[in-house]
């Protein structure tokens, strides 16, 4: 096996896979198996897939995760830069490949930006110079100088993932490896992201894990799909369009405008093109239908400060049975603002609300009397589900506010959730899909009929998004309405009846999908391709800008 | 009026008992409150004295400060207390941070003090206070005998039943003073430790410890934890005011209020922890393709050093142990010889 830094390994592929079989402990199956793959040189290659596929174990297996932090069967077969990352320790593949992760908030370790970019080089034992010079090649390519001297649990999740990308950076590897790398931040940081990226490219190698598949369309090389732990297909991206088909039925969502450019035969980075051809086809296509014009069941007003400064000022009306979006970039004051209409804000924040829900003023209510009216269903629902099983998670609610009859109910919420299999169970012990159903009938149960969602499609796929569009829809029919704060620009325009838009704690804008979207760009909530398909007077942004 | 002193015996010992277990509780969950906690257990970037001092600094004056106040009488600990405690005003947010500190320690001294009080032995106390060491419990002189009544006063005598929560029979002022004395000793410690938390960074005190030959994994165990805190008193927030929306403590009042925060917490902690536990793969994973445990030692991008600031504050450091030699030399030494308890004690017998 040649060393790194030998002639052999300076000429190695960055990636050489060959017969990769791999299973985790106490799971006699598989859960990957590859014959033949490489990564060359210089390449940015897009792996792409469902959630549980196999994406994330395949790129684990190159940086080393696997088998040195997750165990398994020890996989042979993994090459990296010619070092068997089998027998090769964690931190010396650590300097060949970096590696970033989802969630910046659990990545960063440090407090401030400096000392988070600086850890890597500190634990190489490089000299002080040495370790300032890459600190400061790194926040010059990732951008953000004016972070340097900031801390970083003060940083938006944009912000906070350019730091952790930075960091990796420092380690100055030769291949990147990205594990969703802008799953949980908003437009504006998801496009810093990848403009940092975009730069990287031609430099380092660059491998790119993504639900996004139309974010990172313009930069790539090739595209992989993985599912069922096994790769379906390896690519160039510009046969992408010919795959269409089989990426639908992998469960990824394909941007609209490939379906167009593989029936006129055009290149799919062509969207304006694809976009007149449409118009001069005569083509129809069909618009999302937007419900919603029942009578106003909530208002809410919040006005928030702390020491004097003014965090949210707004307003918004429900009305039944709707699904009302509220977007805006990072530290817009969206959540401040739900958290100010639950009465959930710190007790340092000064707060004048006013809450209205079917003519009832609840604006001097607890949170329990709130609840009475509304759900919380949080970005992190596991949080809800302190019971020991299914069935007394969804009762709680009620046997709290001494409903005496709570059996039927609570055998409703299970049909209508398909959780009657499950009633026995630990709800932590369920998968990701039911443990978030379970949360969902648990807040319904209380009896409300407007549910609040903070970020409910953050960091799920596809196939996920549209299960909770199904049941938000199937909830509609029965009457339910729904705030949903989120930064998926592409589930509000297909699913919400309405949107606002918050920047700088105020509503700047109200109205429709269409009627929003022909101006929120100026408050970094970019529209998707298919509302830019549908609306031929709307000026479309540079590639990789595109609301996804 | 046997009957009026039967109840009031009880309902004075159920009040005391209530007061003795609630005000902490209240001061913890209903003045604190999760948020207070976060906010008193993490850095915040701010230039005044205490952040530009070398976390060794606070680490040794933390340490010095543990020494004396263990061999002061309490009444010095709580002059000391109360001065470290309002520097605190000098930190960021520092008022608030001064009103979250000041629950915290009065919760911890009423707790550990009431706890102290009332279930310290007879024995121990004579021996705290009079050195006179007895052989066992059942020699020990108990109310409302002559030789206890010689060497305690009463304050307040408790039901009976009481003893079976492991009371003494009656509250001393001797009690209560072991009580504030030991309650003292422990708030000073918090008070300190307080400050090296809330004007250090993790990183800082990693570059310290690492310096003093730390295993770097039990530094960055500590440092990791560090950045944990705050983080759970936020999950767990979250968790509980779900709670609450859910229905959970739909019927309480303001004053029963606290208990729901407290029984709302005790639920969370599973949820939260698995939340948190999920998260920690990330950090591990993080940290581990960054090169950590590449070497046994790590080297750093910003120097070690003091400052003058650092001077200074050994200058005080030394005031304090200077203090502590003549509060001894003065009679105001500490008061509990700890080597009363055990076998020593019939050894070192002048009863």
């Amino acid at each position: 096996m040649a060393e790194t830094g030998s002639p052999e390994a300076s000429l190695a592929n960055p990636v050489d896979v060959k017969d990769l079989v791999f299973n985790y402990v106490g799971v006699g199956k598989p859960v990957l198996t590859v014959g033949d793959f490489h990564v060359v040189d210089g390449e940015v290659a897009l792996v792409i897939g469902k959630s549980g596929g196999g994406k994330s174990t395949l790129v684990n297996c190159f940086n080393g995760v696997i088998p040195h932090i997750f165990k398994g069967n020890d996989p042979d077969g993994v090459v990296v830069y010619g070092n068997a990352v089998k027998q090769t320790p964690l931190p010396k593949l650590s300097t060949m490949v970096g590696t970033l992760l989802q969630d910046p908030e659990t990545q960063v370790l440090n407090y401030t930006v400096e000392e988070e970019i600086a850890f890597g080089p500190e634990n190489l034992m490089m000299p002080p110079d040495e370790i300032q010079r890459r600190v400061d090649l790194a926040i010059a390519t990732t951008g953000i100088e004016n972070l340097r001297e900031r801390e970083t649990y003060v940083l938006s999740g944009g912000e906070l993932q350019r730091v952790a990308l930075a960091a990796v950076l420092a380690m100055q590897p030769k291949l990147l490896i990205m594990d969703e790398p802008t799953s949980n931040i908003d437009p504006e940081g998801t496009a810093r992201v990848f403009q940092t990226l975009t730069g990287l490219k031609g430099k380092s190698t660059l491998i790119i894990v993504e639900h996004k598949l139309e974010r990172a369309l313009h930069f790539i090389d090739r595209v992989v799909l993985v599912d069922e732990g096994k790769v379906v297909f390896d690519i160039a991206k510009a046969k992408l369009v010919d795959y269409v088909d089989e990426l639908h039925a992998a469960g990824i969502d394909v941007p609209e405008h490939y379906l167009y450019a593989k029936k006129f035969r055009m290149d799919p980075s062509n969207i304006e093109g694809i976009r007149q051809r449409i118009a001069r086809e005569g083509l129809q296509l069909g618009t999302p239908q937007r419900g919603g014009g029942g009578k106003v069941i909530m208002e809410a007003f919040a006005h928030v400060e702390v020491q004097g400064k003014v965090l949210v000022e707004a307003d918004l009306t429900l009305r039944e049975p709707q699904m009302l979006a509220i977007m805006g970039r990072n530290g817009a004051g969206k959540s401040t603002f739900l958290k100010a209409v639950m009465n959930f804000l710190d007790k340092e924040l000064t707060a004048k609300s006013k809450l209205m829900i079917n003519g009832v003023d609840l604006s001097k209510a607890s949170i329990q009397e709130r609840g009475k009216h509304i759900a919380y269903v949080p970005q992190s629902f596991d949080l809800m589900l302190i019971n020991k099983t299914v069935e007394e998670e969804i009762s709680y609610s009620m046997r709290k506010r001494g409903v005496k009859d709570y059996k039927g109910p609570t055998e409703e919420f299970l049909k209508l959730f398909g959780l009657q299999e499950f009633r026995r169970r630990d709800p932590l012990m369920l998968s990701v899909g039911q443990r978030r159903r379970v949360a969902m009938a648990a807040a319904l149960s209380s009896g409300v009929k407007i549910v609040m969602m903070d970020e409910p499609t953050s960091g799920q796929d596809f196939y996920h998004k549209e299960i909770i569009a199904k049941e938000i829809n199937m909830l509609k029919g029965l009457g339910y309405s729904f705030i949903i704060v989120t930064h998926d620009a592409k589930f509000v325009y297909r699913y919400a009846d309405s949107m606002l838009v918050l920047d700088g704690g105020k509503k700047v804008l109200e109205g429709t999908p269409e009627e929003v979207f022909a101006s929120s760009q100026n408050y970094s909530v970019i529209p998707p391709t298919e509302y830019y398909l549908r609306n031929p007077d709307i000026p479309i942004p540079e590639l990789g800008m595109l609301g996804v | 009026m046997a009957l009026l002193d039967a109840v009031w015996v009880n309902v004075g010992s159920w009040f005391l008992f209530v007061f003795g277990l609630v005000t902490p509780l209240y001061l913890i969950f209903g003045y604190i409150g999760l948020t207070g906690f976060r906010d008193i257990s993490r850095y915040e970037e701010h230039h005044t004295f205490y952040y530009r001092l070398n976390p060794l600094t606070k680490i040794i004056f933390t340490i010095v400060l543990t020494f004396v106040v263990a061999v002061t009488a309490w009444s010095i600990d709580l002059v000391i207390g109360l001065v470290v405690l309002s520097t605190y005003l000098t930190l960021k947010r520092g008022l608030r941070r001064l009103a979250l500190g000041s629950a915290l320690v009065f919760a911890s001294v009423i707790g550990l003090a009431w706890y102290y009080a009332t279930q310290t032995p007879y024995g121990l106390l004579m021996y705290a206070f009079y050195h006179i060491c007895v052989a066992s419990v059942s020699a020990t002189p108990q109310p409302p005998s002559a030789a206890w009544m010689a060497l305690f006063t009463p304050v307040w005598q408790w039901a009976s039943y009481f003893t079976i929560l492991g009371y003494q029979p009656v509250l001393t002022t001797q009690g209560l003073l072991y009580g504030m004395q030991v309650s003292t000793r422990a708030g000073v410690v918090l008070i300190s430790s307080l400050i090296l938390i809330m004007t250090s960074t993790p990183s800082a005190i990693l570059r310290t410890l690492g310096r003093l030959k730390l295993p770097v994994v039990l530094i960055f165990a500590l440092v990791v934890g560090m950045r944990t805190v705050p983080r759970i008193f936020d999950t767990l927030d979250t968790a509980v005011k779900v709670q609450f929306m859910r229905g959970y403590g739909a019927k309480a009042n303001k004053v029963t209020r606290v208990f729901y925060l407290f029984g709302g917490v005790l639920t969370s902690i599973v949820p939260a922890m698995t939340f948190l536990f999920r998260g920690a793969r990330n950090t591990a994973i993080s940290a581990d393709t960054r090169a950590f445990r590449a070497y046994k030692q790590r080297t750093f991008l910003k120097p070690f050093t003091f400052s003058k600031g650092d001077y200074v504050f050994f200058a005080i450091i030394a005031g304090l142990v200077a203090l502590a030699v003549f509060s001894n030399l003065y009679g105001f030494g500490r008061a509990i010889p700890y080597s009363a308890v055990g076998s020593s004690c019939g050894a070192t017998s002048t009863a």
